[in-house]
């Protein structure tokens, strides 16, 4: 009972992530080298105890139903896909000093902000590193991917913690 | 074989990983991209119907720029009539002649989607099949062009933008008529990059781009953009000139798509070379 209103939790989460997404942030146009995609926040806040194919698995369809909207053939699930794949490696990376027992999903309030801003960061660069590279497809335009990268990671770090206090937020009142 | 099955268990994240990544990626790097992946397009309908409800509520915004633009368009549309038609007959001795046949028709439609920052951009517009629309059809606007029609559904279609890392357009320089390719090389919008323009043509910056006309898509002569600024790269024979865009990708509301309606018969005529 308790999972099945998890998953339609989760479910309707992604779906207003997903609409945020393409309606707003692919909207903004800023420039070309700000494009941030706060999506991968979906598959950041899974439960830890998730088995490793199960998180790949879902973060390959979440990351389809972007691609559907932006046309993008599917390189945003590919860039996912590599992001679920690092999460654990990370995660065991950067465990801080009372492990994780106290929580059951990344929490911003139970882990502490520099815990969180860390482990979205390095995610979140790595996922926008795969993306831009897949999209632009050459090397010789390394330094202004690279570029694009490192400012887009900026914006959807500091919209993601934003994301993170609202939603735990939610969670105590509930 | 146990060993090899329990290899296969102990790095089953990575396997998984390794096969997602390949399904992804076959389907990115497919090769022909005016045909993309049919279970992505497939569902243009149903994302399509979403972006113009949105498209609907944000039109209000911006009433009175889109009725100045339709005024415009309008207006150049009466005066393109003339030049859309050909001549078919071979003039011998003939002074007045009215034996005109169409070759381009144009339809409007509304861009429902847009976007101008990433390196592949693409639009959506709110004409499908149903009204007509194929692929390899040109868009254009008044003041210049926009892209190439890529995968259509019944109400929508996809169309790869001019500011697309793939996109190649022919023009040529308006006074000397040499040819030369359009590509865009990513980043500022209002830019693009023209080359295969040998050195010896004598441009300036100003001069005006136009369309060819070679290819099936566009038709002669319609405006793309002015010239910026040029440099010929040692050891090469060829311009790099670099043209602003006449038209404003920022902004695009209602477009024209081009049928060109000799297009079968030219590709099978070229097809018959190959």
């Amino acid at each position: 009972m308790r999972i099945g209103i998890n998953i339609i939790f989760y479910a309707l989460g992604y779906l207003g992530l997903v609409m945020f997404q393409v309606l707003v942030l692919n909207r903004l146009n800023l420039s070309f080298y700000i494009n941030p995609y706060i999506y991968p926040f979906f598959v950041l806040m899974l439960p830890f105890r998730m088995p490793a194919w199960l998180l790949m698995v879902i973060a390959f369809f979440a990351g389809l139903v972007l691609d559907v909207f932006a046309n993008t053939a599917s390189i945003h699930a590919a860039a996912l896909v590599f992001l679920a794949f690092v999460r654990p490696y990370w995660i065991n990376l950067i465990t801080p000093k009372g492990g994780y027992e106290t929580e059951e999903r990344p929490n911003i309030r139970g882990l502490g902000f520099s815990w969180f801003a860390l482990y979205t960061f390095a995610l979140v660069f790595l996922h926008h590193f795969f993306y831009f590279f897949l999209e632009i497809f050459s090397v010789t335009s390394l330094f202004s991917t690279l570029g694009k990268t490192l400012l887009s990671t900026i914006i959807s770090t500091i919209l993601i913690v934003l994301l993170a206090y609202l939603f735990s937020r939610e969670k105590k009142r509930a | 074989m146990r060993n090899l099955l329990s290899f296969f268990i102990r790095y089953n994240s990575f396997f998984i990983f390794f096969a997602l990544e390949v399904v992804c990626l076959a389907s990115v790097f497919r090769l022909n991209y005016y045909h993309k992946v049919s279970f992505v397009s497939a569902s243009n309908d149903f994302t399509g119907g979403i972006y113009s409800s949105y498209s609907g509520f944000t039109d209000y915004l911006r009433l009175a720029d889109v009725n100045d633009s339709l005024a415009r368009e309008n207006a150049l549309l009466r005066s393109q009539l003339q030049s859309n038609y050909w001549d078919t007959e071979v003039k011998k001795d003939v002074a007045c002649d009215v034996n005109m046949v169409q070759a381009y028709q144009f339809f409007d439609a509304k861009v429902i989607s847009n976007s101008t920052t990433s390196a592949s951009n693409y639009l959506v517009i709110n004409k499908g099949s149903k009204h007509g629309v194929k692929p390899n059809m040109g868009v254009v606007v008044p003041k210049g062009v926009v892209g190439i029609v890529m995968d259509v559904s019944e109400n929508f279609a996809t169309i790869m933008s001019v500011l697309h890392k793939d996109s190649k357009v022919s023009v040529k320089l308006k006074g000397p008529g040499n040819s030369g390719s359009l590509t865009w090389p990513g980043g500022d919008s209002r830019y693009a990059v023209v080359k295969n323009v040998p050195v010896h043509v004598n441009i300036q910056p100003g001069d005006t781009i136009v369309t060819s006309g070679y290819s099936s898509i566009f038709p002669e002569n319609i405006m793309v953009g002015t010239i910026e600024s040029f440099e010929s790269p040692s050891g090469s024979n060829f311009y790099e000139i670099s043209i602003k865009l006449a038209t404003d990708f920022e902004t695009l509301e209602y477009v024209d798509v081009v049928n060109y309606l000799f297009s079968k018969e030219q590709q099978e005529l070229e097809g018959q070379r190959k």
